[in-house]
């Protein structure tokens, strides 16, 4: 390993220490979950096996770590730890693209799923916008809009934003459920996130100069154009099988 | 006689948690059912046990044979279906399925066009209860998918959703052993939808309580209180 990957790997696992760190501080019990493990490295094999170019720093995040699991003692808001995004297991993320492929997502060719939020915007790899090596986190609606926008510069930039962000003190958990939160022009459930993201964007922007995301954020709520979604009358999805296999558990990938 | 309790169909919902779900109601027999039926074994009246020597192992070999077959039979917690019981390991299994199934549900159009609204939802996956996702599918052309959660209105309306009907009797499948029956609504009845009234179809009682499992599992995760809205997809 030369130096420089040395010095990433050593980087990525100081910044989980300090999230799962901040977690535990925070009262939040997804601190239990952030274990070291070997399985990452199997996901990232099993993604590259789709044809999909790993950049160095999101494989370096799954080298002595699989994400975080499912759990059912947490709820859904309180297994976020990438401000609003999960850090999916790499079953997860394996399961994710291949549904994305499946279901023939617009951009399916071009990007990694890569980390899901409790709102349904989802931070992806696009490679075709890599500058320098980095492949930058865009936020993106998937086929639900054709809008998209740059939130991290690359996995690396968004774990120190993230850690910048905590040390700053703009991160915080709802305590109970909140009918409405002004900076997110929305409710809120009791342990999801809160932040104003006009002082998040301050914490973060060193680390981002490509991003937009946040300072759209902080102007207003994001016009993403959405392309409205036809549930079928009698409510039954009509999922490719495959799919459907992938969501009710059989989640290894066809070859 | 399981009445095809056991008899899951050949479903893709997480082998484990299919595995867990049979555990749940059909429990392997007691140590006293299985005493009781070695004794009951040794009590028949046979002619042969009057034999010396070959009639008493025939006897012997009988009773241990009633008592292997006792061991290895099942019996189903009627108690549980009926009364809709959960205890704590029940939800422990209907959560840690629903949590994997939401989870990669996230990552369809769907689940995106669910999370994007901030919906809650109700997943009902139909192959493993075919005949409620088939009652639900009809419910939901007459009263939408669109529903409110008010599980302190559900006696009242699983009451008048039932008025007039008997009990739901057994259900019978060609070629099948038959099933205990139940009576399915739609909406469910901890929900109501805009358009007052229900729809009652017949169900076996397994795929009921499993799908009560389920709707009560959807509400602890994603922290259901009376009055959100909540969805509901046949998958």
């Amino acid at each position: 390993m030369s130096d420089a990957a040395s010095a990433m790997l050593e980087e990525i696992d100081d910044c989980i220490a300090r999230i799962a760190a901040f977690q535990k501080a925070s009262g939040r019990r997804v601190f239990k979950l952030i274990k070291r493990s070997r399985k990452g490295r199997g996901g990232m094999a099993t993604l590259a096996g789709f044809g999909l170019p790993i950049p160095a720093d999101f494989a370096a995040l799954y080298d002595h770590f699989d994400g975080i699991a499912a759990s059912a003692r947490l709820s859904f808001w309180e297994t976020t730890v990438f401000l609003d995004a999960f850090w999916p297991d790499s079953a997860m993320l394996v399961a994710a693209n291949e549904i994305a492929r499946l279901e023939k997502f617009p951009d399916a060719g071009r990007k990694i799923r890569g980390f899901l939020t409790t709102h349904g915007v989802s931070y992806d790899l696009f490679f075709d916008l890599a500058q320098g090596g980095a492949v930058p986190l865009v936020a993106n609606l998937g086929p639900l809009s054709h809008r998209s926008f740059i939130a991290f510069d690359s996995t690396l930039a968004m774990l120190r934003s993230v850690c910048a962000a905590q040390d700053a003190g703009v991160l915080r958990y709802a305590p109970d459920r909140i009918a409405h939160f002004p900076p997110f022009g929305r409710g809120v459930e009791k342990d999801e996130i809160l932040f104003d993201p006009k002082d998040l964007w301050e914490v973060i922007r060193p680390f981002n100069a490509r991003a937009e995301y946040w300072a759209l954020l902080a102007r207003e709520p994001i016009d993403w154009q959405q392309i409205p979604y036809e549930l079928p009358k009698d409510g039954r999805l009509r999922l490719d099988p495959a799919v459907r296999a992938i969501v009710l558990g059989e989640t290894k990938p066809k070859p | 006689m399981t009445e095809g309790i056991l008899r899951l169909p050949g479903t893709v919902l997480s082998p484990g948690l299919v595995t867990s779900l049979e555990r749940r109601i059909a429990m392997r027999a007691s140590a006293s059912f299985v005493a009781t039926r070695v004794a009951a074994s040794l009590l028949t009246p046979r002619l042969t046990k009057f034999i010396p020597y070959v009639g008493w192992a025939i006897t012997i070999g009988s009773a241990i044979y009633a008592g292997y077959e006792a061991y290895n039979s099942t019996e189903i917690d009627w108690n549980k279906l009926e009364n809709g019981i959960y205890d704590g390991t029940d939800l422990e299994v209907f959560r840690m399925g629903f949590t994997e199934a939401r989870l990669r549900f996230l990552a369809t159009p769907a689940g995106i066009a669910a999370a994007q609204a901030r919906s809650k939802y109700i997943l009902i996956p139909s192959e493993v209860m075919p005949t409620v996702a088939q009652v639900d599918s009809i419910g939901i052309e007459m009263f939408g998918y669109s529903l409110t959660w008010d599980p302190a209105g559900a006696k009242t309306r699983r009451t008048q959703a039932r008025q007039g009907r008997g009990t739901a009797g057994p259900i019978i499948i060609p070629g099948r052993p038959w099933l205990r029956g139940s009576w399915e609504e739609y909406p469910f009845a901890v929900t109501y939808a805009p358009k007052p009234g229900a729809y009652v179809g017949r169900v076996p009682l397994r795929e009921n309580w499993i799908q009560g499992g389920f709707i009560t599992a959807a509400a602890i995760v994603q922290l259901f209180r009376t009055g959100d809205n909540v969805l509901c997809y046949v998958l």
